[in-house]
């Protein structure tokens, strides 16, 4: 399987109020492949602030996505999902790491599912 | 098994006490079958005993081999290649509901007859190479090209060669050995019973994950099966011994109850109310409180199952891990791990659910480098014991049950 991921994006579709989120569209990541390396390849500082930003706004961003069945997703809903995504992928590296990598754990690429692109 | 003077002489067995937390020798009086002697590191390193797991095991047990979330349809396939046997298995699930495998062959010169990884049914499965093809519903050979072209005194026998299947809770078990007796029922015994009802429609395979690592299976699989790790090992380790997992007053986990299912075993966990989540944790959960409150009927939010010889069939929370540990080599295994849980209907409970993967994730890496780095120190052969706490029972228990097995004990 390659292990090179597309460059991420610059601009993004979001829903309307979370136009903010728009300077995180490179965290709009596709696949878990592509946010490992995101975690991995992306300075803890940046990741802690990208972190720490949509924090604050989690019951907004989730009371939204709420009422986002899995079936049919808009693509700035997509957009938005992806985001809240990297944000959770970071979260143990920020909380509980603090750095990117699992400290002394395997190669954290290795953990990529198979089902990707499948669910 | 070597033999150690191990066993202090003069201390009595102490029973267990009110809380269970504080007793000592629990395991050791309520199962006195498995000993408490040191057992031997060369099962973990000895290409003798590799061969005997291959020909006295893997060959004569059943072997759980996928489950329906497998199936991409109703009626549908899957191929399994199972290395430590050698052989690749089609398991094809026909409109009526039946599973069966059959050897992934074609009776012509014994091509891999499919070689995609899964797919709806088709009605006919063709080999490439010559298109000979086998009727889904029974493996019966259907058509060969050109067929006057041949010599037959009987096609029957060039129909797809069946393997004993059989299934129990979605989970698809198969057998190799032709001349075995006893039944899938009979295999799972009382830990079949015990799950016999659980609902497990309720949960959805989100996430398989196929690690390669260079370690014995049984290192693997001895390294996922106890708890004492728990506080010391890593830091999301450390993170969930703060509740998630009960600890007694010195910071130690305990095992809340275990049980021996005939071949198979169970131990489980409480939880503490001080568990202080993070940040994250905390205002992701809050968001949508409904999504966490337990869905499944367990009585404590930890179970850990070893089905023999080599799945672990566990319970987290409102999630369910499966593992199948699958020897390759002495000191070569694929983990595979899959993760269940409720199906996400709407995006916030996909947030969720990506949650308690990801730590869960993390959680599992921060093992999966041990089993490496234990390989290398039984390998080295520095020592040829291994020794085991109360807290390590289950480890005993499989080991038990494995020399078991290979005596002959199917339940």
């Amino acid at each position: 399987m390659s292990t090179t991921t597309p460059a991420p994006p610059t601009t993004v579709a979001l829903p309307a109020g979370f136009e903010w989120l728009g300077r995180y569209a490179k965290w709009a990541l596709d696949g878990e492949r592509a946010r490992i390396e995101a975690r991995l390849t992306t300075p803890i500082e940046e990741s802690r602030l990208f972190y720490a930003s949509v924090l604050a706004e989690v019951p907004a961003i989730m009371a939204h996505l709420l009422g986002c069945p899995v079936d049919d997703v808009s693509e700035a809903d997509e957009n938005l999902l992806r985001i809240m995504l990297s944000y959770v992928e970071v979260s143990n590296a920020v909380e509980i790491y603090e750095q990117a990598e699992v400290p002394d754990g395997a190669d954290l690429r290795l953990f990529v599912s198979v089902l990707e692109g499948t669910r | 098994m070597t033999d150690l003077q191990v066993r202090p002489s003069e201390t009595e067995p102490i029973g267990p006490e009110e809380d269970g937390d504080t007793a000592t020798r629990r395991w050791a009086t309520a199962y006195p079958e498995l000993g408490t002697e040191p057992i031997s590191t060369d099962r973990f390193i000895s290409e003798e005993f590799f061969e005997r797991e291959r020909k006295e095991v893997f060959a004569k047990s059943w072997v759980n081999v996928g489950s329906n979330h497998d199936f991409p349809s109703a009626a549908a396939f899957f191929v399994r290649d199972i290395k430590v046997l050698g052989v690749s298995l089609l398991v094809v699930r026909t409109d009526d509901g039946k599973v069966q495998a059959y050897h992934n062959v074609c009776s012509h010169r014994g091509n891999k007859l499919i070689w995609e990884q899964n797919g709806p049914c088709p009605k006919v499965f063709a080999c490439r190479f010559h298109g000979w093809g086998y009727q889904a519903t029974d493996g019966a050979l259907a058509s060969i090209p050109d067929e006057e072209q041949f010599y037959f005194s009987d096609k029957s026998t060039l129909d797809l060669v069946p393997v004993r299947t059989d299934t129990w809770n979605g989970f698809i078990f198969v057998n190799l050995d032709d001349d075995g007796t006893v039944d899938l029922h009979e295999h799972l015994g009382p830990l079949g019973e015990k799950l016999a009802d659980f609902p497990f429609e309720k949960l959805t395979m989100e996430y398989r994950y196929d690690v390669p690592e260079k370690a014995n299976w049984k290192v693997a699989l001895d390294a996922q099966n106890e708890i004492y790790h728990v506080p010391m090992l890593a830091p999301v380790h450390r993170f969930l011994s703060g509740g998630a997992f009960h600890t007694n007053d010195d910071g130690y986990t305990r095992v809340h109850t275990f049980d021996r299912l005939g071949l198979h075993s169970v131990y489980t966990s409480e939880s503490d109310d001080d568990f202080q989540d993070t940040d994250s944790g905390v205002a992701n959960a809050a968001t949508h409180p409904a999504f966490g409150v337990l869905q499944l009927p367990l009585e404590t939010p930890f179970a850990f199952h070893v089905v023999f010889p080599n799945m672990v069939l566990a319970f987290f929370n409102n999630s369910m891990f499966t593992y199948n540990i699958w020897p390759e080599a002495v000191d070569q295994t694929t983990w595979e791990i899959r993760l269940h849980y409720p199906k996400p209907t709407n995006l916030a409970e996909r947030v969720l659910v990506e949650q308690a993967k990801s730590r869960f994730r993390d959680l599992l890496c921060e093992d999966q480098a041990g089993h490496e780095a234990l390989q290398v120190g039984l390998t080295s052969q520095a020592r040829d014991i291994f020794v085991l706490g109360e807290q390590e029972v289950q480890i005993r228990a499989f080991h038990h049950n494995l020399d078991n097995y290979m005596d002959g004990v199917r339940r």
